[in-house]
C-alpha cells in the first residue's frame, strides 16, 4: 500500500498573505501594480527576493575568493583586510537592505527605526568585543604585574641592552 | 741536625733519614716515618705530625700506619707511618651546593636613548630630524624635552613672528591611557633656540609627551603640526659588589659546615692573600656537592694557584694559602748556583705529544663582543625571511629571521625596507624570558609584544615577526610586530598589506622582508693547538683533549689549551744537592735558571740524615695550570633572581643523640627539651609528646634583617639510626604559591603568585626555624588559607628549631634553591652499646603512636633479659623466649639534662639485656653481658650534642 502526500502552496498567487493581517483593507494604502499587488509590495517581494536568492549567492562567490586568499598566497594579513572591507560592504548592504526594509513596512519612521536597529546591531558588536578586549588585556595585566615583581621591579630591557651589565 | 717529631703533641723518635716530597700540581705533599719502639699500637687516621728540623716546621697528617711488635709480646711496636699535607682534610668536608652568580642592577641614565614609537603629523614646511626620542631614567628626575630646533627644521621661518609652543605630558596607564599630567605653554621669538623644556617626573611609567606649535605668520601654518615622543622611567637599582677571589672563598669556607651565627667558621683565608684577591674578580661558580679541597682547586684553576691547608695565627691547621704558580721568584739553588750532587735527564713518549685535537660543543665568546660573532648572510648583505618548518610554504604566520647557530645574544638586527632604507631594529629584540612579560594589547614601545621580536638563548632565530594585539577589528584592525618595528626605524609603512589592494593573488611584501644579523653564537669547533716551539725534525704527535663544561668561553678554552701543550711532553731534568741545612731547599713553583733557559720547580724530595739534608729538584719547562677555569664568566639571565638556572643547595645540620655517659650540651644542637620527651616517649609512646613533626615555621632574614615568615611542610623519616626532617622552598625566589584577590574595575578573582623569601637581589643572610607537630587551625574563606605558605602560623611547642637570636647562617645566592635537612642521629659512647634502628623507627617525631582497642600503645617498649648474645647487626629478639623485667608503657623514663632509663635489678638470669618493642620485638637498645638475678643493669643515659667531641 503507498501513499502520496502533496504539499501545496496556496499563497503564491497572493490569494492569502502568509503574514496574518496582510492585505486588509485597513493596510491597502498603497497603488495597485497589478497581479493583486500593491507597489511597496512589489518592492518588498524583490527585495526579499534580492536578499533570499541573489545576494547569498553573490556572498558565496566573492566570499569564497576572499577566504582562500591565505591558502592561494600565504598573504593572511591581505585576507583579513579583505574580509574586513567584505564585511563592511555586507554590513551597508545590510544596512541599507534593514532603511529599505523599514521603509516599506513604516515610510520615514520605518526606515529611520531600521537604519537605528542596524546601526545600533552594529554598535554593540564592536562595543561588546572591544569590552571583551579590554576585560582580557585587564586580566593580563594583572598577570604580568605579578610576573613583573618576580623579574625584580625592573623593565624588560631589550638583548642588547643587558648584555652590557651582565 | 736539630730534628723533633710529635704525633698528637706527643714526642717520638724517629728513624733516620726522614723523606717528604712536594710537587707543583694538585697532588698532596707526601712523606714517610719510620717510628720505633713505643708502645702505641696504631696511630689513628689524620693524627697531627709536626717535623721540627732546624728552625723549619712541616705539618702532616697520618694517612696509613703499619705497626708491628718487636720483639713480639714486648708491648713494642715499629711504626711504617705515611704521612700526607694536613690539606687532605679538606677532601673529608662534602660542602653543599654554592653558587656566585653576580647581581644584575639597573643603572639608567640619561644617555641610553633607546627607539621609541613617535607619531607625527608634520606638514610640508616641516621637516622631521628626529623621529626617536625614549630615556629611561630614575624617578624623581627631571627630562627635558628636546630643543624644537633637534627635533624638526622650519622651512623658511625668518623669526618674524613669535612661535607659540604648547606641550602636553601624560602618563600612560593600564586603565586609563592617557592621563594627562602636565600642560608647558609658552612662546618663544626663535624656535632655533628654544631652551629644553624641563618635565618632572616622580614615578616609574610609560610617559607621552605631545607637542604642537603654532604661529602668528598666516603665511606658515603650524597649528596642526605635532609631535608625539614615548619615554620610559624606571628605577634605578643599585647592583651588588661583583664576586671577587676573596669574597668566593670567604663564602665557601664560611658555608663549608653549617652552623649557627654564634659559631665562627672552622677555616679562614690567609689574611696575607685576602687584598691580593680581593683585586681579582670571580667568574659565576658554581659548585655542586662538591669537597672543599675541590672548591678550592677550582678557584686555583682560576687564579693559577693551588690551595694548602697550613697552621695559622691561632696556631690551628685552619689557614687555606695559596700556592700561587705564575711566580717570578728564582730559587737560591739557581742565583747562588749551588753546587748539586748529580743531574738526570727524562723524557718519555707516554708523555710527548707536540699538539692537542680538541672538539669542543658549546662554545661562546662572552668576553669580547666583537670577536667570534657571527653576520647573516655577510656583512652588506641581506637575507629574507624562512619557515622554522622544512619545505613549508613562508609565509606570515611562520616567517622567522633564520639563524644557522644557536644564538647567545644578538648585538646587531637590521632590516631594509621596500625603499631600500636600512634600519637598525637591535632595541626590538628581546630575549624570550623578557619577552614573556610584555603586554599582548599595550601598543607601546617597550611594553608591547606589536612592537617586539624574540630569540630564546641557546636556540636559533628570530621570531615574533607574526604578532597581531587584538582589536574590534579583527586582525584587520592591526599591524604585524615586524610592520611596526619597521614603521617606527624608517618611517615606511608600505610594507602592511592595503586594505583592499584587489590583487589579491601576489604573496605580498612579507616574505620578501630581508635582515642582516650580527649575533654572537653557540658553536662547535674542533681546535688544534700546537706547541709554541718545537725542534726541527722532532716527532709529531698529537692528543685528544676534551672539556665538560656546560658553556666554555672560547678565550678561557684557549688559554688552557695553549698551556696544556706547552707543558706536555718537555724533557725534565733533576739536581740532587747535599747541605748542612734546609736553608737551600727551594720551593715548588720557584725558577730555576740553566743555560739561559727557564724551568719551573715542579717537585722536591728532601731527604733529612742526623748530619745533613741531601734533596732532589725536578724541573720542568714551561709549567703551568693556566686557565684551569674555561666556563663563561657570567651566564645570561633576564630577572635578577635568574628565572633560567638555579641549583639545589641542600643545607644539612645534625645533631647526635649520644647513648651512653652523660655529655654536656655544647649548646648548638637545635633539639630542644621537648625534642628529649619525644626520644624518652619512644619507649614508652605516653599520648604526651606523639604528634610527628610534620610542620616548619621558618623565617628567613635578608641583609637587610628583613623577615620572611613562611609555614612550610616537612618530611619527617626514620633512616637506619638518625631521624630526618626535611623541608624546602619551591624556587631560589619563592617558597611556593599563594592566592592573591586582585581586580580592576570588572576584573576580579584570585590570582596565583609567588611568596618570596629573599631580598630583590635573591639573598637571605639567615634562616631561623622551628619543627612542630601542627599549625593554626583554618576554617573556610580564613586569609591564611589563601596566603600559605606565607605567614607565621604558630607551630605549638616546636621540638625542634634554632636557638633564639642564633639563627642558622645560610648566605644565600640568586641561584640557589634551599632545601633544608635537619638530622637527628643515635650513637653510643659505650662501645658495646647496640642501637637499633627501631630506636629511631619508633621515635614518635617521626611516626604515628598506634594503639589497640583498649587504647594502649602497641609499640611500647620493655627491657628484657635474654639469653642468647645480641648480635651487632640483629634488628629483633625473640620475645618468647626473653624476660620481661621493666615494662615503660604509660611510664616514661625520667628526663633532666639527659634521658635517665634508670638502673633496673634483674629478675632473670641472661648473656644480654635489650630494650625492644613489646609488639614486635625489635631492637631499641642491647647490650651483651652477663646476668643474674639481682643484679643491677645500668642503663644507658641519652643526651643531646651537636659535635662529637
Amino acid at each position: 500500500m503507498t501513499h502520496e502526500i502533496i504539499i501545496r502552496n496556496e499563497t503564491s498567487n497572493a490569494k492569502k498573505s502568509p503574514i496574518a493581517g496582510s492585505g486588509t483593507a485597513a493596510t491597502d494604502t498603497t497603488s495597485n501594480i497589478g497581479g493583486g499587488m500593491t507597489l511597496q509590495q512589489g518592492a518588498a517581494k524583490g527585495l526579499v527576493a534580492v536578499n533570499s536568492y541573489i545576494k547569498p549567492f553573490v556572498d558565496q562567490m566573492i566570499t569564497q575568493r576572499v577566504t582562500t586568499v591565505s591558502l592561494r598566497t600565504g598573504a593572511q594579513e591581505l585576507e583579513e583586510r579583505m574580509s574586513f572591507s567584505l564585511n563592511v560592504a555586507q554590513k551597508v548592504v545590510g544596512f541599507g537592505s534593514s532603511v529599505a526594509m523599514g521603509a516599506l513596512v513604516g515610510g520615514v519612521p520605518g526606515a529611520i527605526v531600521g537604519g537605528v536597529m542596524s546601526l545600533m546591531t552594529m554598535g554593540i558588536e564592536y562595543s561588546n568585543k572591544q569590552e571583551k578586549i579590554n576585560l582580557q588585556h585587564g586580566v593580563e595585566n594583572i598577570g604580568l604585574r605579578y610576573v613583573n615583581t618576580r623579574a625584580g621591579g625592573s623593565v624588560a630591557s631589550f638583548s642588547g641592552r643587558r648584555q652590557k651589565h651582565q | 741536625m736539630l730534628t723533633q717529631i710529635t704525633i698528637n703533641s706527643q714526642n717520638v723518635r724517629v728513624a733516620m733519614p726522614i723523606k717528604w716530597n712536594a710537587l707543583l700540581d694538585e697532588r698532596l705533599d707526601e712523606c714517610r716515618l719510620s717510628v720505633r719502639q713505643v708502645t702505641t699500637e696504631l696511630y689513628p687516621i689524620g693524627a697531627q705530625v709536626k717535623i721540627t728540623v732546624g728552625y723549619t716546621d712541616k705539618d702532616f697528617i697520618i694517612s696509613a700506619d703499619e705497626s708491628v711488635e718487636v720483639p713480639p709480646g714486648s708491648g713494642k711496636y715499629d711504626h711504617e707511618l705515611s704521612l700526607i699535607e694536613p690539606t687532605k682534610l679538606l677532601e673529608g668536608i662534602v660542602v653543599e651546593s654554592l653558587t656566585f652568580a653576580n647581581s644584575l642592577g639597573h643603572m639608567y641614565g640619561n644617555s641610553e636613548a633607546s627607539p621609541a614609537y613617535a607619531s607625527s603629523q608634520i606638514k610640508n614646511d616641516l621637516l622631521p630630524l628626529a623621529n626617536n626620542w625614549l630615556r629611561r631614567t630614575s624617578p624623581a628626575r627631571t627630562l627635558y624635552v628636546p630643543e624644537l630646533g633637534n627635533l624638526i627644521k622650519f622651512k623658511n621661518y625668518t623669526g618674524q613672528y613669535k612661535i607659540q609652543i604648547y606641550a602636553l605630558v601624560y602618563r600612560y596607564d593600564e586603565t586609563e591611557y592617557d592621563k594627562q599630567l602636565s600642560v608647558i605653554n609658552n612662546e618663544y621669538q626663535d624656535p632655533y633656540y628654544i631652551e629644553p623644556i624641563p618635565i618632572k617626573i616622580t614615578e616609574p611609567g610609560i610617559y607621552r609627551i605631545h607637542i604642537q606649535w603654532s604661529s602668528s605668520d598666516a603665511t606658515y601654518r603650524f597649528s596642526n603640526s605635532y609631535i608625539d615622543y614615548y619615554f620610559q622611567c624606571a628605577d634605578n637599582l643599585t647592583p651588588l659588589p661583583k664576586w671577587n677571589i676573596c669574597s668566593v672563598i670567604n663564602r665557601a669556607l664560611n658555608l663549608a659546615e653549617p652552623h649557627l651565627q654564634s659559631v665562627s667558621p672552622r677555616f679562614m683565608l690567609d689574611p696575607a692573600q685576602a687584598a691580593e684577591f680581593e683585586k681579582i674578580l670571580a667568574p659565576e661558580f658554581a659548585f655542586t656537592k662538591c669537597t672543599l679541597k675541590e672548591i678550592l682547586d677550582q678557584i686555583g684553576g682560576f687564579i693559577h694557584g693551588i690551595p694548602r691547608l697550613i697552621r695559622g695565627e691561632s696556631g690551628e691547621l685552619d689557614t687555606i694559602h695559596y700556592d700561587m704558580l705564575n711566580g717570578t721568584e728564582e730559587a737560591l739553588i739557581s742565583s747562588q748556583n749551588i753546587h748539586y750532587i748529580s743531574e738526570t735527564h727524562s723524557q718519555n713518549i707516554e708523555d710527548y705529544v707536540t699538539e692537542l685535537d680538541s672538539t669542543v660543543d658549546n662554545l661562546v665568546n662572552t668576553l669580547n663582543s666583537g670577536e667570534g660573532a657571527v653576520t647573516e648572510p655577510y656583512a652588506g648583505g641581506f637575507k629574507s625571511v624562512r619557515s622554522e618548518e622544512a619545505y613549508a610554504r613562508i609565509e606570515e604566520g611562520n616567517m622567522v629571521i633564520s639563524t644557522s647557530l644557536p644564538i647567545y645574544s644578538v648585538q646587531k638586527l637590521e632590516v631594509i625596507d621596500t625603499k631600500n632604507q636600512v634600519g637598525d631594529i637591535t632595541a626590538y629584540v628581546f630575549e624570550g624570558a623578557e619577552y614573556g612579560r610584555l603586554s599582548s594589547f599595550d601598543g607601546k614601545y617597550p611594553t608591547s609584544k606589536a612592537y617586539a621580536l624574540y630569540y630564546n638563548l641557546g636556540e636559533k632565530n628570530i621570531k615574533g615577526l607574526g604578532f597581531k594585539s587584538p582589536t574590534v577589528l579583527g586582525g584587520a584592525g592591526a599591524k604585524y610586530s615586524i610592520a611596526n618595528i619597521i614603521k617606527a626605524a624608517t618611517g615606511d609603512d608600505s610594507i602592511t598589506s592595503d586594505w583592499w589592494s584587489g590583487d589579491d593573488d601576489t604573496a605580498g611584501n612579507y616574505p620578501k622582508l630581508a635582515f642582516r644579523i650580527t649575533y654572537t653564537p653557540i658553536f662547535s669547533a674542533r681546535i688544534l693547538q700546537h706547541k709554541p716551539y718545537v725542534e726541527p725534525g722532532a716527532l709529531k704527535l698529537a692528543m685528544v683533549y676534551n672539556q665538560g663544561a656546560n658553556l666554555v668561553e672560547t678565550r678561557y678554552y684557549g688559554e688552557n689549551m695553549r698551556g696544556a701543550v706547552a707543558r706536555m711532553g718537555n724533557p725534565e731534568f733533576t739536581r740532587s744537592y747535599r747541605m748542612p741545612n734546609l736553608t737551600y731547599i727551594p720551593k715548588i713553583g720557584e725558577i730555576f735558571k740553566r743555560r739561559g733557559d727557564e724551568y719551573y720547580i715542579s717537585s722536591v724530595t728532601v731527604a733529612v740524615y742526623s748530619t745533613c739534608v741531601e734533596f732532589t729538584v725536578g724541573m720542568s719547562k714551561d709549567f703551568n695550570r693556566l686557565s684551569q677555569y674555561i666556563g663563561i664568566n657570567s651566564e645570561w639571565r633576564a630577572y635578577e633572581v635568574s628565572e633560567r638556572k638555579a641549583y639545589n643547595r641542600d643545607i644539612i645540620y645534625r645533631d647526635f643523640c649520644i647513648i651512653g655517659d652523660s655529655v654536656d650540651n655544647d649548646g648548638m644542637a637545635l633539639a630542644r627539651e621537648s625534642a628529649m620527651y619525644y626520644i624518652a616517649n619512644a619507649f614508652s609512646h605516653t599520648a604526651l609528646f606523639s604528634e610527628p613533626l610534620t610542620v616548619a615555621q621558618v623565617t628567613t632574614y635578608d641583609n637587610s634583617n628583613k623577615p620572611y615568615p613562611m609555614t612550610l611542610p616537612v618530611v619527617s623519616t626514620a633512616f637506619g639510626n638518625a631521624m630526618v626532617f626535611s623541608f624546602g622552598m619551591a624556587d631560589n625566589y619563592s617558597a611556593g604559591s599563594k592566592s592573591v584577590y586582585d581586580g580592576n574595575g570588572d576584573i576580579i578573582g584570585y590570582w596565583q603568585t609567588d611568596v618570596p623569601y629573599v631580598d630583590y637581589y635573591g639573598r637571605a643572610k639567615s634562616m631561623k626555624f622551628e619543627l612542630g607537630p601542627s599549625g593554626t587551625a583554618l576554617n573556610f574563606g580564613d586569609a591564611a588559607t589563601f596566603t600559605l605558605p606565607q605567614g607565621d602560623e604558630y607551630v605549638g611547642y616546636g621540638a625542634i628549631g634554632t636557638p633564639d637570636n642564633n639563627q642558622l647562617e645560610i648566605d644565600k645566592n640568586g641561584t640557589e634553591i634551599l632545601h633544608i635537612n635537619y638530622q637527628l642521629e643515635f650513637v653510643s659512647n659505650w662501645n658495646d652499646l647496640i642501637i637499633g634502628s627501631a630506636l629511631a623507627r619508633n621515635c614518635l617525631m617521626v611516626s604515628k603512636r598506634e594503639t589497640n582497642k583498649n587504647g594502649d600503645a602497641v609499640h611500647a617498649a620493655a627491657v628484657y633479659v635474654v639469653n642468647k648474645k645480641v648480635g651487632r647487626f640483629d634488628s629483633e629478639i625473640d620475645l618468647t623466649s626473653a624476660m620481661l623485667i621493666q615494662d615503660y608503657r604509660n611510664n616514661m623514663p625520667i628526663v633532666a639534662d639527659s634521658i635517665m632509663l634508670g638502673d633496673i635489678q634483674s629478675t632473670a638470669v641472661g648473656v644480654a639485656w635489650a630494650i625492644a618493642d613489646q609488639s614486635t620485638g625489635e631492637i631499641l637498645l642491647a647490650q651483651n653481658m652477663e646476668i643474674s638475678v639481682g643484679d643491677v643493669i645500668h642503663l644507658p643515659k641519652i643526651s643531646l650534642r651537636h659535635k662529637l667531641s
